[in-house]
């Protein structure tokens, strides 16, 4: 019977050795990918610059939908932000999805808003609207109260109520940088087939905000939001950068995203049962635009920024993340005809693979490697050559991945000025190593298991408001 | 050259001139490294000639026009419009197809800056079958942009004859900005189209250049099944003064009720 088992310990030692060596060759990939794709990106900006046309009549006009529930401490500071926007032609939608706290009333105080009439001009499914208010101050700015029915359905909802070729999906409690939407609709207006294109998410926590702007750039102090800062550098900068420059991209945060209306009216608007109908919605613009032979084209924008609260407790953490699991396995199950199908090309053979493979089934994998490996030490069953591996490929080819994640933010965008805080970013690369990722790689197993019970929903997200931003 | 090239996208006439002398003595070596290294150098070299080189490197300039990369020849584009020289209208017009994809707006707005001594050459184009409907799309935007009168009779003239959608679009949006009466039969008859997104064109249209004879067709339209239909129909009706109608609609039971109550509010 210990045979056995001590067998089966072994053959998991070698999957899980097999996982860090292809996770980490895929994720070094990418980032030379993202190398490449930023210094790519930086030439062609510097020969073609066309700030000017994107401030000027060229430039698409963009409706952006903030879907919130219970956001009353970031709301209005969020609204600001977004009003406070350069472009030339846009209309914010804020998408009230049935609070209970004081969200609506907030925004209406603040933006001096009254209730008006407002047709919608397309009908994808969504909860009943309440009231529809636009404020007095800001021609541009509408509120839609709403019954409670999800983000996917707060997103549908607004979208019913854009007009403009172009929409933007946000989270209310992101801060745009001024000069965003300036930046992400470059794609736009360089190649008329582009159908979705996405920004780059910071973490703002720890740094200085004052009239919904991000004034200072500041590692926070919390040690769980500094991992997730190098967390998000790697995921955006390396990853989806460098997914980006492969033309594979299969997710574009719902954190802040670009899209041509009329083609994800045409393909069913967003997925409301599904938590992560950002991921489902880039994956079924691909199916659509593939099976319908229409030509396009999805792409990552490095330097348009949308600023971010992340959780600063474990349990806020977890829930966060165990939604995030859910919704990437919803996803991936949902649309499982592109795994190793000749008709979705690369995506098909690379970055659905990938993402089925390392993302959906990586942390049980992982989580079993960990327990498999302290099991071994425990009871002195382990060989110096296999330490030495495993140690080298789940750690330090990891850590490897980090600094260079963080090489790449110095070498392009320098956004945290403060030497201290790069020093404090190239060390998180390995103290992260040391229960961070443990923690993660649990709470996405868990996700995995919670999936079948189909919660729906927001997800409580403890947020301390960018008023007590320091 | 870099450190130029920064201050020179912020300056014009006289200052732009003096970095120009600056960068004169290197041209010739840029010049000669022109179809040297990848892309981005020889996108970087026509910029560099673009900005300073004028027009003693124009053929340089003319010659990246018809490079295989579109980036370059795009560079090369902006330049030469940029500097506003009619020698070079006609092969801007036609360097223009190598830009398919690329937004047509953008493009407009960069022709249109050339200026009023461009019309005839923009109009040419703009009438030019042997052009592809694109190329024609961008002219008849430009066109719209620099307010030319007279080219609403070729638009006019195109929509009659059968045309890609795209460029029928264009000539409907150019006939409703600078169109007149004489127009607006031939709009009227475009209100009946199959296409949704025509109908709601020509309606919009029909907004600025229709009168009171056109109100069975724009009270019909309320009930048209597409919303933008229903949108421009009571945009047209508020546009034609018939606010007591629209506001009658706003109080009624009508499924657009709440769409005239909106028009009737923003607008």
């Amino acid at each position: 019977m210990m045979r056995i088992l001590w067998t089966f310990i072994t053959c998991v030692n070698y999957t899980v050795l097999a996982y860090f060596f292809l996770l980490n060759t895929v994720y070094l990939t990418t980032s030379l990918f993202a190398f490449w794709g930023l210094r790519q990106y930086r030439r062609k900006k510097r020969n073609i610059n066309i700030d000017d046309q994107t401030a000027s009549k060229a430039a698409l006009p963009i409706t952006v939908i903030a879907p919130a529930h219970n956001e009353e401490l970031t709301a209005v500071a969020s609204m600001k932000s977004l009003l406070n926007l350069i472009y030339p032609e846009f209309e914010v939608i804020a998408v009230n999805d049935g609070s209970t706290d004081q969200t609506v009333q907030r925004l209406v105080d603040a933006f001096n808003m009254a209730p008006a009439p407002r047709f919608p001009m397309a009908s994808l499914p969504a909860s009943a609207v309440l009231q529809i208010y636009h404020s007095k101050t800001y021609p541009n700015f509408w509120l839609i109260d709403k019954v409670n029915g999800g983000k996917a359905d707060a997103l549908n909802c607004g979208l019913n109520f854009a007009r403009t070729p172009l929409f933007c999906a946000i989270d209310s409690d992101s801060l745009l940088e001024r000069e965003a939407l300036k930046r992400i609709v470059r794609p736009f207006l360089e190649d008329t087939t582009t159908v979705a294109s996405g920004g780059i998410i910071r973490i703002v926590n720890g740094c200085t905000v004052s009239g919904g702007i991000v004034n200072e750039v500041k590692l926070p102090k919390n040690w769980l939001a500094k991992f997730q800062v190098l967390e998000y550098l790697r995921a955006f900068l390396s990853g989806r950068i460098g997914w980006s420059a492969m033309n594979a991209i299969l997710v574009i945060s719902g954190a802040f995203g670009l899209f041509r209306r009329s083609i994800v009216i045409d393909c069913g608007g967003f997925d409301r049962n599904t938590v992560g109908e950002d991921m489902e919605l880039v994956i079924r613009l691909h199916r659509y635009c593939r099976e319908k032979k229409i030509p396009y084209k999805i792409t990552y924008v490095p330097d348009p920024v949308a600023w971010t609260e992340c959780p600063e407790n474990i349990r806020t953490l977890g829930r966060q993340r165990d939604r995030w699991q859910r919704g990437l396995t919803e996803s991936l199950l949902k649309h499982i005809v592109f795994l190793f199908n000749p008709r979705y090309g690369r995506l098909g053979f690379i970055a659905y693979p990938y993402f089925f493979f390392l993302e959906f089934l990586g942390p049980v994998i992982e989580t079993l490697g960990y327990v498999s490996f302290a099991l071994c030490i425990i009871f002195g069953k382990i060989s110096q050559d296999f330490m030495v591996a495993f140690l080298i490929l789940a750690f330090i080819f990891g850590m490897i991945l980090s600094i260079i994640a963080v090489s790449l933010e110095e070498l392009s965008f320098q956004r945290y000025p403060r030497l201290k805080d790069i020093g404090q970013l190239f060390l998180l690369a390995i103290v992260e190593n040391l229960g961070y990722r443990q923690i993660l790689s649990y709470y996405r197993v868990k996700g995995i298991f919670t999936m079948f019970s189909r919660t729906k929903g927001w997800g409580k997200m403890q947020r301390k408001g960018f008023a007590a931003t320091p | 050259m870099d450190f130029l090239m920064e201050h020179a996208s912020r300056l014009r006439g006289e200052e732009l001139l003096i970095l120009s002398s600056i960068a004169a003595p290197y041209l010739r070596g840029i010049a000669q490294t022109f179809n040297r290294g990848d892309l981005y150098h020889q996108a970087w070299a026509t910029r560099i000639l673009g900005t300073f080189g004028l027009p003693v490197y124009r053929p340089y300039l003319l010659s990246a026009l018809s490079h295989r990369s579109p980036h370059v020849v795009m560079t090369a584009f902006r330049c030469l419009i940029a500097y506003g020289d009619p020698q070079s209208f006609d092969i801007l017009v036609w360097s223009l197809s190598r830009f398919e994809k690329w937004n047509r707006n953008l493009l407009a707005l960069l022709v249109a800056s050339i200026g009023k001594n461009s019309i005839e050459v923009i109009r040419k184009g703009f009438e030019d079958e042997s052009q592809p409907y694109f190329v024609r799309v961008i002219l008849c935007t430009a066109l719209r942009e620099m307010g030319d009168i007279p080219s609403a009779d070729i638009a006019a003239k195109i929509l009659r004859k059968k045309t890609h959608i795209e460029l029928a679009f264009a000539c409907i949006r150019l006939i409703r900005n600078l169109g007149g009466k004489q127009h607006a039969d031939l709009i009227r008859s475009l209100c009946g189209q199959e296409n949704k997104m025509f109908r709601a064109q020509a309606i919009r249209a029909i907004g600025r250049l229709g009168d009171e004879t056109d109100l069975p067709l724009l009270k019909a339209g309320l009930d048209d099944p597409s919303p933008w239909v229903a949108l421009y129909c009571a945009t047209a009706l508020k546009d034609i003064h018939m606010e007591p109608l629209l506001k009658e609609i706003a109080r009624s039971n009508h499924p657009r009720a709440a769409l005239a109550s909106q028009v009737l509010e923003l607008s």
